[in-house]
């Protein structure tokens, strides 16, 4: 029982502080509570003993994610923040639709816990040829590699909409903040270097210790959003086809890699022997740069045009 | 439980002490610039002590200084935000507003 405690206490929290953040009073509300939302689910992940997933969770649900919310609200209307949204009954058909579909997978799930222990025992078992020592970067890059392949192709997708939505080529209009406060740039002076070689660190570890590319692309990424409003250029500083070379690299790396095997005789995208170790850490680094670029152009690509009605954050 | 132990336990008793009259503190005070007053210091103050009792626990010396970074880079950044807040709420001219809001 005393096992069980932190959960006990975590559990109602987590549906306690996502109830607050669909039915806040403002949309500032909201997504200060699905902020702190992310970071218990981060605890959560850590509780079900996925620490990489809770690198994730915790850089992107509380940082990233919380960011581009937070400059959403802030582009709408002041009024938001006295308006308030209308409020209305619950939603019966959705709630009801939502529980049978939660009943249906603790039944499908249930079962599945007894008989198995998942596919742990399979992936340790061929861990060793894979390349890396971290289960989770085994799969991730070897034995599921197709889903990361085209997880990394539909981010881009992402990317792209997005710069398409707001009209841009690139991101070179995207204004600095306008007053760059001189506390903020001497924080991100001193904080930035921290950042930038926590994100090699998280990505040279990811081989043995939970991390790895997506956790230190979102370290990076965040650096460059981090001076972005403090004043400096970082993204938008990457212009046009600088742009464009930046968000390929980390796709056309992962495709080289994957292409190769077809000329020695294996199969697409299989990654066995000695090397495979050295051409996951490759394609790693490519993904890195490439995702921390990306996720900075989704906050720059959705900030006002220089010169528009836009609030200064 | 030895020793080291019982004083690591102490000191996350002292740091769970510490972030409840935080949270107290921002639930209950009247306006912003006090808020932020109330839950910077208790949180680094608090963060300090649990550092310090995880440190105790754990395992070797790099983990220790990994933690104790962890801390300082809280300090700066929690010391940032306030600072970054407290000014945003100067330039929106609301010293007193009054409202301590339902949860």
């Amino acid at each position: 029982m005393p096992d069980l405690l932190p959960d006990l206490l975590l559990a109602p929290a987590v549906v306690w502080v996502a109830w607050h953040a669909l039915t806040g009073r403002d949309l500032f509300r909201s997504v200060v509570f699905f902020i702190a939302f992310g970071l218990l689910l981060s605890i959560v992940w850590v509780r079900l003993a996925a620490p990489d997933v809770a690198l994730a969770e915790a850089a992107i649900g509380t940082g990233l994610t919380g960011a581009l919310l937070l400059d959403a609200v802030g582009q709408t209307e002041r009024g938001a923040r006295e308006r308030g949204r209308e409020r209305r009954g619950v939603a019966w058909p959705t709630a009801l639709a939502v529980l049978l579909l939660a009943a249906g997978l603790v039944m499908a799930y249930a079962p599945l816990r007894e008989t198995s222990g998942g596919l742990a025992r399979e992936v340790a078992a061929h861990l060793e040829p894979s390349g890396v020592s971290n289960p989770v970067t085994a799969v991730l890059l070897n034995f599921r590699a197709y889903d990361t392949l085209l997880e990394v192709a539909v981010l881009l997708l992402g990317v792209l909409g997005l710069l398409v939505l707001h009209g841009r080529r690139d991101l070179s209009r995207v204004p600095a903040a306008e007053r760059a406060d001189p506390v903020l740039s001497w924080l991100v002076r001193l904080v930035l270097p921290v950042m930038l070689v926590a994100g090699a660190h998280l990505l040279l570890v990811g081989s043995h210790a939970p991390g790895g590319a997506f956790q230190s692309a979102v370290v990076m990424g965040g650096g460059a959003i981090l001076l972005l409003l403090a004043g400096g250029r970082s993204i938008t500083a990457v212009r046009g086809r600088l742009l464009a070379a930046a968000l390929l690299l980390g796709l056309s790396a992962f495709l080289v890699a994957a292409a190769v095997p077809l000329f020695t005789g294996e199969r697409f995208l299989q990654l066995r022997g000695e090397t495979a170790g050295r051409v996951i850490l490759a394609v790693e680094a490519a993904l890195a740069i490439s995702l921390a670029v990306a996720l900075a152009a989704l906050f720059a690509g959705a900030r006002p045009r220089a010169g528009s009605a836009g609030e200064d954050r | 439980m030895t020793a080291a132990d019982w004083i690591a336990l102490l000191l996350m008793a002292a740091a769970a002490v510490f972030f409840l009259a935080g949270t107290v503190g921002l639930l209950r005070f009247p306006d912003v610039h006090s808020r932020l007053h109330a839950i910077t210091k208790t949180d680094n103050l608090g963060l300090g002590f649990l550092v310090a009792g995880l440190a105790l626990q754990a395992g070797s010396a790099a983990v220790a200084v990994k933690l104790l970074v962890i801390w300082l880079l809280m300090l700066l950044g929690s010391a940032t935000a306030a600072y970054l807040i407290a000014n945003h709420a100067q330039r929106e001219n609301r010293p007193g507003e009054g409202d301590s809001g339902d949860a």
